[in-house]
């Protein structure tokens, strides 16, 4: 399906107009609005394909599809000299060889707890290792870990596309955060200096505004 | 009911008292408005074994009086550091009222609020497993309805706790140390680069927070809420490394 077509939306809408698409679509379709219309049904599966089209543009707009296609394509490291998944498994493979196999397995079940112990266990660690690791702690949401070993396994291998994109995946929403931020006068990294004026400004418009959520307090402490 | 009480740890309360406690507390305290029943077990809540056997005989006692009448001892002291709206009684009061409406909800955050002083006792723990049990936390009070959103609204929750978990961590850290309370960075706060290592930690949890925030819907008030999520988390990082400074350059002279 051609999502923009489904939002009725141009290619580069802003994301701010998809969203304002997909919520007066999703308002029209929504089961509760259409109960006893004779569109019910129909509108019933339109409001399953406006959220699936809305779920594809996000997920292509952050990367998220090619990190899929990069998932798919997990298992097809090359340029190793490691020899797992099919070769030599049996009398020569060593210790290591055999944890980082059944890691593997789990990893690539979605067990990412049982395979990082298993990981765990493994003397010798090179670039799949790290890899593995990476992935797998990124899934479970340690991404700080997730980013040094994603380093790590690039400075064994450093022509590895794999690698590299997985790096890149797990630094994308801090990419896309610098871009961001820009227009919203910045964020440390950007200036040496430590201007509080514009993000003071920031704090008192949050702080009236969101007020009403939090009793009154104050979302952010400001000055 | 018979008012059982049963202590949250001390530890938990004076090293959190900061901008996280009572984010937590004000959000437990809210009149019920955003948090839904629905408690929600999400892929990012894995535990493993080892500290789930820790934490479930110790918890076993303190959960039991917990589920029954949830109390917080708070310290007196602490209780001048809360905003001045809202006496620690008060606090109190609400939150047993709320625990009570949401039990399940309140269950799960206490429990993880326990999990986090076995955590931080525990040695040799990498940072970003410590802060993870706080990004539970708040991804709990921000899952506020079972829905389409949810893992969203999770994400957001999670790297926001680790964001805040870390920045007062960063916050007190020159504190901790003459204490000898936990602080995540007691390792590496005497490197060179310990400002710009904190910073690029911090950096990386606000991406994830709002990569998942860009993906909700967000019509009204969005523009508010960037201003907050791209510029005013700083403000504390930015107050905490002036004083930092100020102080290097007052010990330099």
């Amino acid at each position: 399906m051609d999502p923009y077509k489904v939002l009725g939306v141009s290619f580069n809408a802003s994301d701010d107009e998809i969203k304002k698409a997909y919520r007066q679509l999703s308002r029209k379709y929504h089961p509760d609005a259409n109960v006893g219309k004779p569109e019910q049904e129909a509108y019933e599966e339109k409001f399953k394909e406006v959220q699936q089209a809305y779920n594809m543009i996000m997920d292509q707009r952050q990367g998220k599809a090619q990190a899929q296609q990069a998932y798919d394509d997990f298992w097809g490291f090359g340029g190793t000299t490691y020899t797992y998944g099919g070769q030599s498994q049996q009398q020569t493979e060593t210790q290591d060889e055999k944890y980082i196999r059944s890691a593997l397995n789990y990893i690539q079940n979605g067990y990412y707890r049982e395979g990082l112990n298993v990981l765990d266990q493994v003397q010798e660690r090179r670039g799949p290792w790290f890899y593995y690791s990476a992935f797998a702690n990124y899934k479970v949401g340690n991404n700080a870990i997730a980013l040094e070993h994603a380093k790590a396994a690039c400075a064994f291998e450093p022509d590895n596309y794999h690698y590299a994109n997985l790096l890149r995946q797990i630094q994308g929403g801090e990419t896309r955060y610098q871009q961001r931020s820009a227009q919203y006068g910045g964020n440390p990294s950007m200036y040496g200096g430590l201007n509080c004026a514009p993000m003071c400004g920031a704090c008192l418009v949050a702080n009236l505004c969101c007020g009403g959520g939090y009793m009154g307090l104050p979302l952010i402490l400001c000055c | 009911a018979a008012a059982v009480t049963a202590p949250m740890s001390p530890a938990v309360l004076s090293g959190a008292a900061s901008m996280a406690d009572w984010l937590i507390f004000a959000a437990l305290a809210d009149g019920g408005k955003h948090i839904a029943m629905n408690v929600y077990e999400s892929p990012g809540t894995e535990i493993c074994q080892a500290q789930r056997q820790i934490s479930t005989e110790l918890e076993e006692e303190a959960y039991k009086t917990v589920t029954a009448n949830l109390s917080f001892v708070y310290p007196h002291r602490e209780a001048e550091r809360l905003p001045s709206k809202l006496t620690a009684t008060e606090l109190k009061g609400r939150a047993e009222k709320i625990a009570a409406q949401y039990p399940q909800k309140a269950d799960l955050i206490a429990k993880k609020m326990n999990m986090l002083t076995i955590v931080e006792s525990a040695k040799d723990l990498p940072m970003d497993k410590v802060a993870k049990v706080f990004g539970e936390i708040m991804a709990e009070v921000f899952v506020y309805k079972d829905d389409v959103w949810k893992e969203d609204l999770y994400r957001l929750g999670f790297f926001l706790g680790k964001y805040i978990y870390l920045l007062d961590a960063y916050e007190d850290i020159e504190k901790d140390l003459k204490t000898g309370d936990y602080n995540p960075f007691r390792e590496i706060c005497r490197n060179e680069n310990f400002d710009e290592q904190v910073l690029n930690m911090l950096l990386l949890m606000i991406g994830e927070c709002t990569d998942a925030f860009e993906r909700l819907p967000l019509v009204e008030n969005v523009e508010i809420l960037r201003n907050i999520l791209y510029s005013g988390v700083w403000v504390r990082y930015g107050k905490s490394k002036t004083a930092r400074l100020e102080k290097e350059k007052k010990e330099d002279n």
